[in-house]
C-alpha cells in the first residue's frame, strides 16, 4: 500500500508533525523555568536538549513523508477506543465512591462491549465471576487496605 | 562463588520464596501460552502487588514470570502456530511441523528440555560474569556512564525492528517523559503543569500499564479474533532416541548464542532464536529438512531464547543499564523498594542476588515439572476467546493500579497512556524503546549534569576520558552503519516477523 494514498495521510507525515509540536510544546514549557545566573547547567537544559533532537528528528521524518509518502494512517475503530477508555475513565470516577468491586463490574461490563462479537449474557455471568474471584483474591486473601464495596449502610 | 552460591541456596530455599517462585513460573506459562498478553503488561500488572512483599520475593517471582513466560510461549508457538511470544516465533516454524506429523509431544518436551538446559547454564554464566563486570562498573566517572547509557539506548534502537528514526523519537520522548516532576537538584517543577500527581514523576506502573495494558488491547481490538483451534494430538510426550542426539549439539550452541546476545541491550530474546536457526540451518549436513519438522530447528532457538532471557539480567544487576523493557520494569521495581541496582548490590544486597540467581535455577526446575505434565491445562487455556480475555485484562490494570495509591488521577493516566499506545502503533512508532528511554532517562540526566558542573559547564569533558571516547565512537558507528542501506536491509530481513 506504500506509495499509492495521497500525501497528506502518510504515517511519516502525521508522526513528524506530532513530535515536532511536542518537542516545541517541551521547549516552551522549559523556557518559563528561572534558570539562575551563576549556574550554568540549570534544571531545563537537559529536557531542552532533549527536545531540540526530538524536533530534529520529527523534521526529518517530515522530510521523509513529504519525499516517499510511505504507508498511510488507518485511523481506529471508534467503537472500542471510545468503550476500553470510557470503562477505564468509569473506574477512575466511580471507585473512590462506591467500592472497587462495583466499578469493577462497570469497566467489565463497559469494556466487553468495545468488540462486535459480544455475548451480553455470558460476558454478565463472567463479570460475575471475576468480579467475585477479585473480591476473595484482593480484599480476603491479600487483605489489601481498599474498600470493595461503599454503598449506604454497607462497607466491606 | 560457591559460598555465594550457597548464601542464595539460603535465600531461595525458604518456604516463601519457593512458592513465589513457583507463582511466578505458574503465572509467566499462563500468559506466554496466552496471546495477546505478554510478560510486559504482566509484570506491569504484578509491579504494584509485590509493594508488600519482601524485595527478594518480589525479584524472585517477576524474573520466574519472564522466563516462564518464554516456556509458555513455545507451547502456543507448537500447538497453534501462533506465537504466544514474540521470541517464540523461530519455534513455530520448526515446531508446528513436527506437530503436523504427530510429534508434538516430543516438540513439547525438546522446547522444554532445551530451555532446561540453556537456564541451568546461563544461571552459571550470570553467577560467574556479573560481578567481575560490577567491579570494572566502580571504576567509571560520569563522563564514562553517560556514554556508557547513550551506547545502551543506541544499541537498543539498532536492534529494535522498524524504522530507526522512529526508535529514537521513541527513546527521546521516553527520556523527556521522565524529566517530569520535581527536580531532585534545584527543586523546580518540571512538566507538571500544576497537577499535584505529577509532582513526584511519571509512575512506570502508569507508564507501562497504560502502554503495554490497555493500549495492547486497543491495538488487538483493531484485529479480529481469528485464533486457530488446535487439531493436532499431542502424541507420545517424549523425544525418541534419534531427537534427543540430533538436538544436543544445537541447544548448547543455541545456549552460547543466546548467552551472548542476551547481554546486549535491545531484542537480544528476540535476535537469538533467530540467530542461532540460521546457524543450525547453515552448518547442517541436511539443511533440506528444515521447514519440515527438523528437531534441531526447535532446540536451538529454545535454548538461544531462554539462555537471553536469563543473561539480560546481567547488565541490570552489574551496571545498572536494563538492556530490554521487561529489565526496566525490573529496574523499576527495584527502587521503588529501595534498592539500587549497580555494582553496590553485590555488597549491599548480596542475599538479593544471589537468591535471584539461585532462584532462576529452582524456576527452571519447576517450570520442566509444570510444562510437562500440565500441557493439557495450558491447552485448554488457549479456549478462553478474547472477547472475555480483555475485559479481564483491563479489570487486573484498573484494580492494580488504584490498589498503590488510591488515586483516580493514576486511573486516567493509564487510559491517556493508552491512547498514546494507540497512536503510537497507528503512526509506526514502537513503544518499548520509549519504555527504555524513561527508565535510564533519570541517570543519563544524572551524568549528563554532574560531567558538565564538574567541568564548569564545558562541553568537552563528555570527551575527557579515553574510555567515554572510545564508547561514544562505537555508538557513533553503529548508528551511522545502522542507516546504510545494506545493513538495513538485513536488519529488516531479521524482524521480519510474518
Amino acid at each position: 500500500m506504500a506509495g499509492t494514498q495521497p500525501l497528506r495521510q502518510s504515517q511519516d507525515i502525521f508522526a513528524g508533525a506530532v513530535v515536532v509540536a511536542f518537542g516545541a510544546a517541551v521547549l516552551a514549557v522549559m523556557s518559563r523555568i528561572p534558570t539562575a545566573k551563576f549556574q550554568a547547567i540549570g534544571a531545563a537544559l537537559f529536557p531542552q536538549v532533549c527536545a531540540g533532537a526530538l524536533i530534529a528528528c520529527g523534521l526529518v521524518m517530515l522530510l521523509r513523508g513529504f519525499l516517499r509518502g510511505g504507508p498511510a494512517v488507518v485511523w481506529p475503530g471508534l467503537r472500542g477506543t471510545t468503550l476500553v477508555v470510557l470503562s477505564v475513565v468509569a473506574f477512575g470516577l466511580t471507585a473512590p465512591r462506591v467500592g472497587y468491586a462495583l466499578s469493577g463490574f462497570a469497566v467489565i461490563l463497559i469494556s466487553g462491549f468495545a468488540t462486535k462479537e459480544v455475548k451480553p449474557v455470558q460476558l454478565l455471568v463472567f463479570a460475575c465471576g471475576l468480579v467475585a474471584f477479585c473480591v476473595v483474591l484482593f480484599s480476603v486473601i491479600l487483605k489489601v487496605p481498599m474498600p470493595a464495596i461503599l454503598l449506604p449502610g454497607l462497607r466491606f | 562463588m560457591f559460598s555465594d552460591l550457597a548464601l542464595g541456596f539460603s535465600v531461595a530455599f525458604t518456604a516463601v520464596n519457593l512458592g513465589l517462585c513457583l507463582l511466578g513460573c505458574l503465572i509467566g506459562t499462563l500468559i506466554g501460552v496466552l496471546p495477546g498478553i505478554g510478560p510486559i503488561a504482566t509484570i506491569s500488572i504484578l509491579l504494584p502487588f509485590t509493594f508488600g512483599i519482601s524485595p527478594v520475593g518480589s525479584m524472585i517471582m517477576l524474573a520466574g514470570i519472564y522466563y516462564g513466560a518464554q516456556y509458555g510461549g513455545s507451547t502456543t508457538a507448537i500447538l497453534v502456530r501462533m506465537p504466544g511470544e514474540a521470541s517464540s516465533i523461530v519455534t513455530m516454524l520448526e515446531g508446528h511441523e513436527m506437530a503436523r506429523k504427530g510429534r508434538a509431544g516430543s516438540a513439547l518436551a525438546l522446547a522444554a528440555l532445551a530451555s532446561f538446559l540453556a537456564g541451568c547454564i546461563a544461571t552459571l554464566v550470570i553467577g560467574s560474569f556479573a560481578q567481575p563486570l560490577g567491579r570494572v562498573a566502580l571504576l567509571l566517572g560520569p563522563e564514562d556512564y553517560f556514554a556508557l547509557i547513550l551506547l545502551g539506548l543506541v544499541l537498543s534502537i539498532a536492534l529494535s525492528g522498524g524504522s530507526i528514526l522512529n526508535a529514537i523519537v521513541s527513546v527521546l520522548i521516553g527520556v523527556i517523559l521522565a524529566a517530569v516532576g520535581t527536580d531532585v537538584e534545584t527543586g523546580v517543577q518540571r512538566l507538571t503543569f500544576g497537577q499535584p500527581s505529577l509532582l513526584e514523576g511519571i509512575g512506570i506502573a502508569v507508564l507501562a500499564m497504560g502502554l503495554f495494558g490497555v493500549g495492547e488491547i486497543l491495538k488487538n481490538l483493531e484485529l479480529s479474533d481469528a485464533r486457530q483451534t488446535i487439531g493436532t494430538a499431542i502424541g507420545r510426550l517424549w523425544p525418541n532416541r534419534d531427537e534427543m542426539r540430533r538436538s544436543a549439539a544445537p541447544a548448547l550452541r543455541g545456549t552460547a548464542i543466546g548467552a551472548m546476545l542476551g547481554v546486549l541491550p535491545g531484542s537480544g530474546t528476540l535476535l537469538a532464536p533467530f540467530a542461532s536457526y540460521v546457524l543450525e540451518k547453515n552448518i547442517s549436513r541436511t539443511p533440506e529438512r528444515f521447514g519440515k519438522g527438523a528437531p534441531e530447528g526447535v532446540a536451538g532457538p529454545e535454548a538461544a531464547n531462554n539462555a537471553a532471557a536469563q543473561t539480560c539480567f546481567i547488565p541490570l544487576m552489574s551496571l545498572g543499564l536494563p538492556p530490554n523493557a521487561v529489565m526496566a520494569l525490573m529496574l523499576g521495581a527495584m527502587t521503588i523498594h529501595g534498592i539500587v541496582p549497580g555494582p553496590q548490590v553485590f555488597t549491599k544486597n548480596p542475599d538479593l542476588f544471589w537468591g535471584m540467581v539461585v532462584s532462576m535455577w529452582i524456576g527452571n526446575v519447576m517450570l520442566l515439572v509444570i510444562n510437562l505434565p500440565l500441557i493439557g491445562l495450558w491447552v485448554s487455556l488457549l479456549r478462553v476467546p478474547y472477547r472475555l480475555l480483555y475485559p479481564a485484562i483491563l479489570l487486573f490494570c484498573c484494580i492494580g493500579l488504584y490498589s498503590v495509591n488510591q488515586l483516580p488521577a493514576d486511573i486516567y493516566f493509564m487510559a491517556g497512556f493508552g491512547l498514546v499506545g494507540l497512536l503510537f502503533m497507528k503512526l509506526g512508532i514502537e513503544a518499548t524503546p520509549l519504555v527504555l528511554g524513561f527508565v535510564l532517562g533519570d541517570s543519563l540526566e544524572a551524568n549528563f549534569r554532574r560531567t558538565l558542573i564538574m567541568s564548569d559547564g564545558n562541553w568537552s569533558a563528555f570527551v575527557s576520558s579515553p574510555l567515554a571516547v572510545v564508547l561514544l565512537v562505537v555508538a557513533a558507528l553503529l548508528l551511522a552503519f545502522t542507516v546504510m542501506p545494506a545493513a538495513r536491509k538485513r536488519r529488516d530481513a531479521v524482524f521480519k516477523e510474518d
